[in-house]
């Protein structure tokens, strides 16, 4: 069976985020509830969540969360978790028995913090480093892949309807401020766990409903910049656009959205002289960066989510907020399913960042 | 006949609707259940809470009335009957419709009247009472649409919209009974993306009170 980064691997999906903006945090279900709704949106070939703030206890912990084919992957794969990084605790995820989620690799977590003597030698700030040693696993040794790498956050996917996934993870067990989600529909693939969404980088993660057509391009661009796109997928890509673009370029969540779903010159032209002059400077600076082609995304990082659409809106998206608590959904229903009641709903245009923080700014 | 709709898988639904003999259908709380009234004809229809995608496809016929908002396509390839909502619509807005008549009390998205048509007596109508995304009309080929901007401030309508550009031929075309059709309260606007102000968004966010048609768009949110 080809794994996935072996073929390109288009998809349609369904997306669902929700913050409380208080930072009262929430046990994973009412995700798992609001994505059941969209449920025709997946076709089962994977389903994942994000949470944020689930992880109080280590909160000072990058926690790794890895993929295993086989025990001689998870003992190479150890080894070099021992050899770069103190561990505070490690464990297998708790999963539950469901009979839709089959084929489940070895699924563990570490909690751990880089190794202080080696980082002092490498001259790298710590996210740099944690950043370099999640892609040395995945791309050095055969079998083991780490899908998310944040500090109290923790990425939770598999092959599956995303309702089934939810509770194969036990997500009703986990209490965040923050959570997304998504359900694919990949329409040519023998489906990898790895592969289902959401894509992280330390504490970023992104959750993607589209078919972005600029793939090679930006691939081209992002990969001189030391990323490596080893999965051929959309999200991944775009979850290392925002990577770079946010904390090695420190632009702000505003600035990335208009490089990445720019609007047309000639809407350019018709904006204030200000707003013109912004968003020629990013459109010049980073041209290879324009995402084109459909799409519509979480982004979600340490305090914060941000809802994007293509600069053309071939995507349905609506946020909404009801008192503390800010929506984001690829449908309506999603949401009034988990929040009948709502202040408003409404539906951005392309281009536009909607962006929920907690109260008090992003921590 | 009414139907507690809840999360009722959609298939199920418009199975029961379609056997059923009843010409009046209530369906209460409905949840993003899609292809409600899919090719149906003379019935009524009338929806309580968020109905999915693509309601009252190849719609043939029918009265569709729903009380909130509605998801993307509604009327998609939509033959005859009128669809009502009362508050805002989704993306694709009478997607290819052929015939009939959309009402949208409220604002809807982008790419409304998409692919519309015309022929000889058919002649589909979309009116909507608020604003609407960019690429309003794109490959109208007949049919009318019409944008009346309440609440806007600026131009009702997004950008890349057929108004914009058919403003002069549009008389021409109709001469040769394309009918194809875009009237915008505000035309002499310029084309930039239309934007609420605070406090019509603020108003919108009022709990729901009053039986004015007005107070009931403002709360459709």
């Amino acid at each position: 069976m080809m794994k996935e980064g072996e073929f390109r691997n288009p998809s349609g999906c369904a997306i669902s985020g929700v913050i409380d903006r208080s930072g009262k945090r929430m046990s994973g279900e009412c995700m798992i509830r609001s994505i059941v709704t969209m449920h025709d949106r997946s076709n089962g070939l994977g389903g994942g969540f994000a949470g944020y703030g689930i992880y109080p206890e280590f909160k000072e912990y990058y926690a790794f969360h890895l993929f295993y084919n086989d025990v001689i992957a998870k003992k190479e794969a150890e080894d070099f978790i021992q050899r770069h990084f103190d561990i505070a605790f490690q464990s297998a995820i708790p999963t539950r028995k469901t009979d839709s989620i089959s084929d489940a690799p070895i699924i563990f977590r570490y909690f751990v913090l880089p190794d202080a003597r080696k980082l002092e030698t490498r001259q790298l700030d710590e996210e740099e480093y944690v950043v370099r040693c999640a892609n040395r696993i995945n791309m050095e040794i055969s079998g083991a892949y780490v899908f998310s790498c944040g500090k109290n956050m923790g990425i939770f996917k598999a092959v599956g309807f995303p309702e089934d996934v939810g509770k194969f993870y036990r997500l009703d067990e986990y209490e965040g401020y923050a959570w997304t989600c998504h359900g694919r529909y990949p329409t040519n693939t023998p489906g990898w766990w790895g592969g289902a969404h959401p894509f992280g980088l330390l504490d970023y993660s992104v959750v993607h409903n589209g078919e972005i057509s600029s793939y090679d391009a930006n691939r081209r661009y992002i990969e001189m910049f030391g990323y490596k796109c080893t999965l051929q997928t959309d999200t991944e890509v775009i979850t290392y656009i925002v990577d770079y673009l946010l904390r090695r370029k420190k632009l702000t969540l505003q600035e990335v959205a208009k490089v990445v779903s720019a609007s047309f010159w000639s809407t350019i032209e018709s904006k204030s002289e200000e707003e013109r002059e912004q968003d020629t400077l990013l459109r010049k600076m980073f041209p290879s960066l324009l995402i084109t082609g459909p799409f519509s995304i979480i982004f979600g990082y340490t305090g914060g989510l941000m809802a994007l659409n293509d600069r053309l809106k071939l995507r349905s998206m609506v946020v909404a907020e009801r008192g503390d608590k800010a929506y984001i959904a690829s449908e309506e229903c999603a949401i009034r399913v988990i929040e009948p009641e709502l202040d408003y709903v409404r539906a951005p245009r392309g281009g536009e960042p909607v962006i929920f923080e907690l109260n008090g700014g992003a921590r | 006949m009414k139907i507690a709709t809840g999360e009722l898988d959609y298939q199920v639904l418009n199975e029961i609707i379609r056997s059923s003999t009843d010409k009046e259908v209530e369906l209460d709380g409905c949840c993003g259940q899609r292809y409600i009234g899919a090719g149906l004809s003379g019935r009524t229809i009338t929806i309580h809470g968020t109905p999915g995608n693509a309601l009252g496809a190849y719609l043939n016929g029918c009265d569709v009335v729903v009380d909130g908002n509605a998801q993307d396509a509604i009327g998609d390839t939509m033959n005859a009957g009128r669809i009502v909502i009362n508050g805002n619509a989704g993306d694709a807005v009478g997607y290819a419709m052929r015939g009939g008549k959309i009402f949208v009390r409220g604002d809807a998205g982008y790419r409304v009247g998409i692919h519309m048509k015309a022929y000889k007596e058919h002649r589909p109508v979309i009116v909507v009472g608020g604003i609407v995304g960019s690429f309003l009309g794109e490959y109208q080929a007949g049919g009318i649409i019409v944008v009346l901007g309440d609440g806007a401030e600026g131009s009702p309508v997004g950008n890349f919209c057929g108004a914009v550009r058919w403003a002069s031929w549009a008389t021409s075309a109709e001469r040769e009974c394309t009918a194809a059709k875009c009237i915008c309260a505000a035309r002499a606007c310029p084309p930039s993306f239309p934007h609420r102000s605070r406090r019509s968004a603020w108003r919108r966010s009022l709990p729901r009170s009053g039986s004015s048609s007005r107070s009931l768009r403002r709360n459709s949110g």
